[in-house]
């Protein structure tokens, strides 16, 4: 068994990444890996945005997100810098700026870079999508 | 080793040149999302022979990736290109970056 | 705690996209922490190192002030591709800083010397 983190650099529906990084996700999960957490950043904070509604006989990445971190305990932690550059934001950032809505809520959580760096510490290997 | 991921388009982005560069002795290179184009793209293919050939760099394709886009390529190139060309899973994917010592995703 | 080495790979050129930007905020986030971190510029990557860029604010930052400023963060190796400058037809006296420029086989052992790899 293995310690692996994803970094994902790309924002989801536009372009494949962020759906070819929870596929990698399950099927590590499905070889009995343990998967340390996963870094959005750059476009890939897009992931964390709550409000995305696509059409019903699509592929809801959001919630297969949530589901996975609920499921299996892996952080889904979400650059606070690139995310606040591309408004998503948290409901703290939203009442400091006061912004009327926000749309990072949990499981995925607003972190600094530092959070990437311990997760490069703690895992085997880092795989950028 | 290091694993050098390709995800674009052999036919807009000249990706395969650049890999070939930062490619080692006994590297690996995988193809995914539209990287899978290659399987069908004569000049990639020609030049993962070649690193095959030189530098012994095995070259894999994602199955899904490439069923996902549909049967569009001439049957000769396919069957030609799968002599060194492997089409794997997913899993081996995972598999593949634990077999490397690291990956870079071009 | 065995402190894991990053090398973060530049390929994109300045401006059109924030990759060299994102990517510097990360390498300073790394060496804050401790990390042992390498920047290698190669490919389009190196067009952030030319010196005297003047972007309008609504182009984007100079990011590549900081660059200067990298040794005071221990951030001292910096390695350029030497064709890559070859290809575009710059010299090492084109850029803000003193690098070291490498052929790819010299370069690509460097880069493997890495627990991790990030590309922007």
């Amino acid at each position: 068994m293995a310690t692996l983190s994803l970094l994902v650099t790309h924002a989801p529906f536009e372009q494949q990444y962020a759906f070819s990084a929870y596929r990698f996700v399950c099927a590590a999960l499905n070889l009995g890996h343990d998967i340390k957490g996963i870094f959005f950043y750059q476009g890939g904070v897009q992931n964390a945005n709550r409000f995305q509604s696509g059409h019903s006989d699509e592929f809801d990445l959001y919630t297969a997100w949530v589901a996975l971190s609920v499921q299996h305990s892996i952080p889904l932690n979400v650059c606070v810098t690139a995310a606040n550059r591309r408004g998503v934001i948290n409901e703290q950032d939203a009442t400091d700026n006061s912004q009327e809505g926000f749309n990072l809520a949990d499981p995925f959580i607003e972190v600094g870079l530092g959070e990437l760096v311990e997760l490069m510490q703690i895992s085997d290997r880092v795989i950028q999508f | 080793m290091t694993l050098h991921i390709i995800s674009s388009s052999p036919y807009c982005a000249n990706v395969i040149d650049l890999v070939v560069n930062h490619c080692a002795q006994n590297d690996g290179i995988i193809l995914i999302q539209d990287g899978v184009y290659g399987v069908s793209h004569l000049p990639t293919l020609a030049k993962l022979d070649g690193m095959y050939k030189t530098k012994k760099v095995l070259c894999y394709a994602l199955e899904d990736d490439i069923t996902a886009r549909g049967s569009y390529s001439s049957k000769d190139i396919l069957d030609n290109s799968s002599r060194f060309i492997k089409r794997i899973n997913v899993e081996d994917f995972v598999t593949l970056t634990l077999s490397h010592s690291a990956s870079i995703s071009w | 705690m065995i402190t894991k080495s990053v090398g973060i790979i530049n390929s994109t050129a300045p401006y059109g996209v924030s990759n060299g930007q994102e990517s510097l905020d990360l390498a300073l986030a790394a060496a804050n922490f401790g990390q042992d971190v390498s920047l290698f510029f190669v490919d389009d990557g190196v067009f952030q190192l030319v010196k005297s860029q003047q972007p309008l604010p609504e182009q984007g930052k100079n990011y590549s002030k900081t660059f200067p400023a990298l040794t005071f963060y221990d951030i001292d190796d910096i390695y350029v591709c030497e064709q890559s400058l070859i290809d575009r037809q710059l010299t090492k006296s084109d850029l803000c800083i003193d690098v070291t420029s490498l052929p790819h086989d010299e370069l690509n052992v460097r880069i493997a010397l890495h627990d991790h790899l990030v590309r922007f």
